[in-house]
């Protein structure tokens, strides 16, 4: 009986989203067309200039990482440890960002801005069937819209004088745009693990010589810097293993990628990769991976380069024998 | 070449800031760029004179000059292969109040193939614009505007030696960047050949479409590499892709003229803003 009474009224609690979620924030400008010309982006808003400073700035106890999107206007917030963030916790986080920005309050308009929380799961969708349930789930948050909250107290204390800026949180957009949301985000995610190797490896060091000077030599070489934290980097390689274990190669040779950019002398992830191709079937790029481990000094990528090579010299093979095969014999001129 | 370079007027004079706009991948936006800013620096007030390089004549043609004009033939081109021309004989009004302009022409593609045993080559406009500052009869203007044609040639050579700051127009794709990052070998190569010390004053994204995922993509990359190793040489404001710029530049106008109260126009006065802003905090490095 006292058990039933307990499940009868046991307090409320936001439903937990499982696993480390990501929720994305999009703040709405209302000056739309002026964005550019005024605030130009969230960081602005924020009063924060880099990525990191967004992630100082935002307040520990709701989110351990974000991830500003392209747009500008956007960015990605994740959750400190599984099963304890919840939608509440995105707008709370998202509403006292906003509040505490230093150009925040009436004269720069964020009085007026609209917050959207979407949760977004395929990120860190361990395996396929996870990220279906995931799925079902994000359907199912956005079929119960979320009731706008009273002003929190962060946003209330922090706010400055006269205004508050009390960001309006509204409820997830409705399926078909929460599904073209997450279509662009996960076209972005793929693209920017596309497109990171090949920018990071430009270098535009001698635009600046007349700036900074030639730095130690006769070269300027870029920092390495990483993009990745080492959260970050551990949580790519879990999902490259997972990806390469499911035989999902595509995935699996985009995160090995990843972490390459992020330690290129690692001659685990290059070897990685290079089974990774070598299943898929790209013998070059195989190959390119395991001399690459050779160099660094991975013990078996010698073995591995042997027999790409004797593939490729069979393929070449049954290749000129298909070739001599097919080839239309010719009549030999003049004759 | 006696005189610090490049084109002061004595200790207290001011000095006039060249700025080029070079990439080496063409259809990037520099024309266009040039001949807004141009505009939109004219507009607030600055004396603004804009050098139109490129043999497609087109910065001319967007300022509302005819390049096969009578009387108006080999100009450009015999002002850097012509040691005697001067470059005021060579300087065009325009519609626009406080704007000047040097039109090319099509002959200044034959350009490299007679500089090409000239003593000096590399230094010619150089020497063209600091005679025109030194001479007390000649109008002097804030700053000069420098449209590159799309290639890394003796004519983009001659228009970065010639400058104090170059912009670099990008679009957000990948061959743009690329072309970018060749503009920087050939800058770094002028520094340790000729001593030329150019400033780099900023990356300015044009063509920027909003609807495509790429551009978002590569916009941000390109502006965390830069901000994140270098600083904060990505210009805030970003150019659109929108059709009023062609219309107006089919027009002969500067959208920033044609159509002042265009999305558009809007941009590139905030990026004119921010780019006499930059002008005003740095000081040319004179070789």
């Amino acid at each position: 009986m006292f058990g039933a009474l307990r499940a009868i009224f046991r307090p409320r609690t936001p439903k937990p989203l499982g696993g480390q979620r990501w929720v994305l924030v999009t703040v709405e400008f209302p000056w739309e067309d002026e964005k550019i010309r005024r605030l130009g982006t969230v960081e602005d808003v924020l009063g924060a200039r880099t990525l990191d400073e967004l992630v100082r700035t935002l307040t520990s106890e709701h989110s351990s990482a974000v991830d500003l999107l392209p747009d500008n206007c956007s960015f990605h917030i994740r959750g400190p440890r599984d099963d304890q963030f919840h939608t509440t916790d995105g707008q709370t986080a998202a509403r006292s960002l906003v509040a505490n920005g230093p150009q925040a309050g009436p004269s720069a308009g964020v009085h007026q801005l609209r917050i959207r929380v979407i949760p977004c799961f395929d990120e860190v969708a361990p395996d396929r069937r996870q990220a279906e349930r995931h799925t079902d789930l994000a359907d199912e948050v956005e079929r119960a819209p979320l009731q706008p909250e009273a002003a929190s107290p962060a946003s209330a204390d922090d706010a400055p004088a006269p205004a508050a800026p009390a960001g309006q949180v509204e409820s997830q957009p409705a399926g078909e745009t929460g599904k073209k949301v997450r279509a662009y985000m996960r076209k972005a995610d793929m693209l920017r693990a596309q497109l990171l190797p090949r920018i990071e490896a430009l270098d535009f060091a001698g635009l600046f010589v007349g700036t900074f000077g030639f730095r130690g030599g006769t070269t300027v070489r870029s920092p390495r810097v990483s993009l990745l934290s080492p959260a970050e980097a551990n949580r790519f390689l879990m999902l490259a293993n997972q990806s390469r274990r499911t035989g999902e190669w595509d995935q699996a040779a985009t995160h090995y990628r990843t972490l390459i950019t992020h330690d290129p002398d690692n001659q685990d992830f290059w070897f990685l990769l290079g089974k990774v191709e070598q299943s898929r079937g790209d013998m070059k790029q195989a190959l390119h991976a395991f001399q690459n481990a050779l160099r660094l000094g991975h013990g078996s990528a010698r073995d591995e380069i042997r027999k790409v090579q004797g593939a490729a010299g069979e393929a070449a093979d049954e290749h000129s024998d298909l070739v001599s095969l097919w080839r239309p014999t010719f009549p030999p001129p003049h004759s | 070449m006696g005189g610090p370079y490049p084109l002061d007027q004595g200790a207290a004079g001011p000095k006039m800031r060249v700025v080029c706009f070079a990439n080496e991948k063409g259809g990037v936006a520099k024309t266009t760029s040039c001949v807004n800013l141009a505009a939109s620096l004219a507009r607030r007030g600055k004396a603004v004179l804009c050098m139109d390089m490129d043999p497609q004549a087109n910065a001319t043609t967007a300022l509302g000059l005819d390049p096969d004009a009578a009387g108006r033939d080999w100009e450009t081109y015999a002002l850097l292969t012509d040691s005697l021309l001067a470059l005021e004989r060579v300087i065009c009004p325009t519609a626009v109040p406080n704007l000047d302009a040097v039109p090319a022409d099509r002959q200044l593609s034959n350009c490299e193939k007679a500089l090409i045993n000239e003593v000096g080559r590399e230094t010619r406009l150089r020497n063209k614009l600091r005679d025109y500052s030194k001479s007390l009869f000649t109008k002097k203007y804030d700053v000069v505007l420098v449209d590159c044609p799309p290639s890394l040639d003796l004519i983009t050579i001659n228009a970065l030696v010639a400058s104090t700051d170059v912009i670099v127009p990008v679009q957000p794709k990948l061959y743009s960047l690329k072309g970018m990052a060749r503009l920087g070998e050939t800058i770094a190569t002028l520094y340790s050949q000729l001593d030329v010390r150019i400033r780099l004053l900023g990356v300015l994204v044009c063509l920027y479409d909003r609807s495509a995922c790429l551009d978002g993509v590569v916009h941000d990359l390109l502006r965390r590499k830069i901000t994140r190793e270098y600083g904060d040489f990505v210009f805030h404001n970003i150019i659109a892709k929108s059709v009023l710029i062609s219309e107006a530049e089919a027009d002969g106008k500067p959208v920033v003229i044609a159509d002042p109260e265009s999305a558009a126009a809007r941009a590139y006065e905030a990026v004119a803003e921010e780019m006499s802003d930059r002008l005003d905090r740095t000081q040319p490095v004179y070789a």
